[in-house]
């Protein structure tokens, strides 16, 4: 007979039972890895024994479901991609149907690593062109120069070269640039005019536009109260130090050299180049300092650095305005820029069926389509009455000196050390911090940054 | 006469224990949902973090290897994590004091028997209920150089300073939006424990000629003073686990004058997709609040007037 103490006990051995099985999951699940094996996680590890990546051929077997990762939460461009996935739904029976993931710009790349890490990943997915160099070095990412290359309908040659800089390794292609957005100067014309100075497009027109130029201009309009700030940076914030690029690449300075060994931070390009930055927000007053806030479309700034994208803004605004490229340096008329590419994840389950549907959205007639939005690499469509057709508030004559006379001429830091990009990126900023400050000795603070940053150039 | 089985236990006896198991398992029973979740959502994502933080894991390449102690060994020798520790330790113990002293300043004040006291009551409280990260938005608006305060300054003829940009001033603009959020809680709580003190001792000390000061630390002070540890042990590890304001206010910086441990595992895992050592910034975060607590509770019997 079962009496109540066996009963008592039997309950307590059950929860015990069921604890412990529960810790026993959460020490065992996944993968291990015993302290001399290295465990890839992003599934792509052929070297080290994980889980390959799928790759099946869209001929064989059951249609597949394709899943895209993009950051646009913009209406019409989600229905301009469903619109070219549709179209080749139709003409591809082996691809049952297209999904468009959607997230936020700010939190895209961290959840896409996520994703990445947890086994989870979409079939292809956007990426910046400053974010791509790991995923390619740990093959995360799919080789699809191939691919692109054996359709010679797909024109590959149509594609600008150095718009492939950050997606290759050698003669392996592990993306296409979609987006090429230049950064120009918007200025607003009426300020100038009220303030009796050159307007930036009246230096550029003679060969006079530079960043000493456009200092001396901003002084003279803030001076005659014709505009609260002379220049804004837009996306800066004091954060978001890469946006400085747009000063100090016109002055032939880079964040590190091109092997990634030595730190440029206190080369003396970048320490005129913050010099003179340094001295619009503190000597000259013409830069918005910290904390303070300026908006272009308002009023309040003379001039703004932005993409072509920005000119969305200025609808309806009560000043006339214009738009020039970025002012040279001393090392020349550098484009800065910001790219986005669509890449294949290694592992993904269709690979192939992903790599085919990146070559059909990449092809001629779809770039042109996409040429409304994002500034194509290929040279049949960057023409600036095909973007002018779709951009209604830039002219013609606005996109040919911004977009693409620009487009050829674009240039980066240059994309190393994969495996501490990342970590690079957020330990310049916090240095960077010192020089937002009226009292900060530029020098000083620059060879600061390379001090903080050398002991990871040493792991490239 | 009636026999007994010697193997038969005593009536009572039997009932009693009988009555007392199934009382036990109903409580077994009616806490399972929670230990379950307990367990799924807090004891295993524990032992998880435990485990990664042996490994040097990167989420960016994939790549995933035990290394054992290297994460705590490069947390000690890092600059940058005793910078992070010394703000989270001026984070905490600045918000604490504050938040103290605040709350029970108040709580005094509004335990009077006024007309319309209850309306400051729910205006104290109000901060509390605040969504947290509404109330940074906010106040990173009104902290900024140009904005709601220094304009108020301004009208005054002050000049303030940049109240989140400059590293002098970062740390406690952000101390003071904590504790403003905060202390309408503290203030309910010491606010309870005041109206719990008997009348009649407060009574008895005036009527032997003490004053209001001398009758609050010697006879209120004593009596609230389990509210007082309470209030601490709650605040220590609010602080110890601030993160949203920080982030919506400064990001850590200016540099990382305002990086504290909970923005830093923020930091590691998500920005530069070290997870590994962001997983080891964790477990030491939960040895820091553990052994705080510990020591709060030990020294509990020193001077909380109930334990003695």
């Amino acid at each position: 007979m079962k009496t109540q103490t066996s009963k008592g006990a039997g309950w307590r051995r059950g929860v015990a039972v069921v604890a412990v099985l529960a810790l026993a999951a959460a020490c065992g699940g996944g993968q291990d890895a015993s302290e001399d094996d290295v465990v890839d996680t992003s599934g792509n590890g052929e070297e080290n024994g994980g889980d390959q990546a799928g790759d099946e051929d869209p001929a064989a077997g059951d249609p597949v479901d394709l899943t895209v990762s993009v950051w646009t939460t913009d209406e019409a461009q989600l229905a301009l991609l469903d619109e070219i996935a549709d179209d080749y739904l139709e003409q591809t029976p082996e691809v049952a149907s297209i999904r468009f993931d959607s997230s936020p710009f700010d939190t895209y790349h961290n959840a896409l690593t996520v994703q990445l890490a947890g086994g989870n990943p979409p079939d292809l997915g956007w990426m910046g062109n400053a974010d791509v160099a790991p995923l390619i070095e740990s093959g995360a990412i799919t080789e699809v120069g191939d691919a692109l290359r054996e359709d010679p309908e797909y024109d590959f040659d149509d594609i600008i070269d150095s718009t492939f800089d950050s997606w290759r390794r050698g003669d392996e292609i592990y993306g296409y640039q979609f987006s090429n957005s230049p950064d120009g100067i918007f200025y607003d014309a009426e300020a100038f005019e009220a303030a009796g100075v050159d307007t930036p497009m009246e230096q550029w027109e003679a060969g006079e536009w530079t960043w000493e130029a456009l200092a001396e201009s901003a002084r003279q309009v803030v001076d005659a109260d014709a505009a609260r700030y002379g220049l804004v940076l837009t996306g800066f914030d004091y954060s978001v130090w890469q946006t400085l690029r747009v000063v100090y690449l016109p002055y032939g300075a880079q964040s590190w050299t091109d092997n990634g060994e030595e730190c440029g931070w206190d080369s003396p390009e970048m320490i005129d180049a913050m010099t003179l930055f340094h001295d619009m927000i503190f000597t000259d007053g013409t830069y918005p300092g910290p904390g303070e806030s300026a908006d272009f479309a308002a009023g309040d700034v003379a001039m703004m650095s932005a993409k072509a994208s920005a000119a969305g803004q200025l609808e309806g605004v009560d000043f006339a305005w214009d738009v020039v490229p970025l002012p040279t340096g001393p090392a020349g008329d550098v484009a800065s820029y910001g790219g986005a590419g669509m890449t294949v994840f290694s592992a993904g389950d269709n690979t192939e069926a992903a790599t085919d549907f990146l070559k059909f959205w990449t092809n001629p007639d779809n770039t042109r389509k996409m040429a409304q939005y994002f500034p194509p690499p290929r040279e049949s469509v960057l023409q600036p009455d095909v973007l002018a057709d779709s951009n209604p508030l830039l002219s013609a004559e606005q996109l040919q000196r911004m977009v693409v006379d620009a487009v050829p001429r674009i240039a980066n830091d240059p994309q190393i050390p994969p495996l501490n990009q990342a970590q690079l990126t957020e330990t310049v900023g916090p240095l960077l911090d010192e020089l937002w400050q009226p009292d900060a000795d530029v020098t000083t603070t620059l060879e600061g940054v390379c001090e903080g940053i050398e002991p990871l150039l040493g792991d490239a | 006469m009636l026999t007994r089985s010697p193997s038969a236990r005593p009536r009572t006896r039997w009932r009693t224990l009988s009555h007392w198991r199934r009382d036990a398992l109903s409580g077994y029973v009616f806490i399972l949902p929670q230990m379950i979740g307990f367990l799924l959502f807090v004891l295993i994502p524990l032992v998880y973090v435990c485990w990664y933080s042996l490994h040097d894991w990167n989420l960016m390449t994939g790549q995933r290897e035990f290394v054992g102690a290297a994460n705590y060994t490069a947390m000690a020798g890092s600059a940058r994590f005793r910078t992070v520790a010394g703000n989270t330790a001026v984070f905490a113990f600045g918000v604490l004091p504050l938040n103290i002293v605040g709350g029970l300043g108040l709580a005094v004040l509004v335990d009077q028997r006024l007309p319309g006291m209850h309306i400051f009551r729910s205006l104290f409280f109000l901060p509390v209920v605040m969504s947290l990260v509404a109330w940074s938005i906010i106040w990173r608006f009104l902290l900024q150089a140009d904005g709601g305060i220094n304009s108020l300054l301004l009208l005054t003829g002050l000049e303030g300073p940049n109240w989140l940009r400059q590293p002098s001033w970062a740390m406690a603009s952000v101390v003071v939006v904590q504790v403003l959020k905060m202390v309408g809680f503290s203030m309910v709580l010491f606010l309870a424990a005041l109206q719990g003190v008997p009348g009649e001792l407060k009574e008895a000390a005036r009527i032997d000629g003490a004053r209001p000061w001398t009758s609050f630390r010697y006879v209120t002070l004593p009596l609230i003073s389990p509210t007082v540890l309470m209030v601490m042990l709650l605040v220590t590890i609010w602080s110890l686990k601030a993160f949203a304001q920080i982030y919506l206010l400064t990001s850590g910086g200016p540099g990382i004058s305002t990086a504290v441990i909970g923005y830093e595992i923020f930091s590691q895992a998500f920005q530069i997709f070290e997870v590994g050592y962001a997983s080891a910034v964790a477990v030491v975060l939960l040895v820091v609040a553990m052994s705080l607590t510990a020591l709060q509770w030990a020294l509990r019997r020193r001077w909380v007037f109930h334990e003695q």
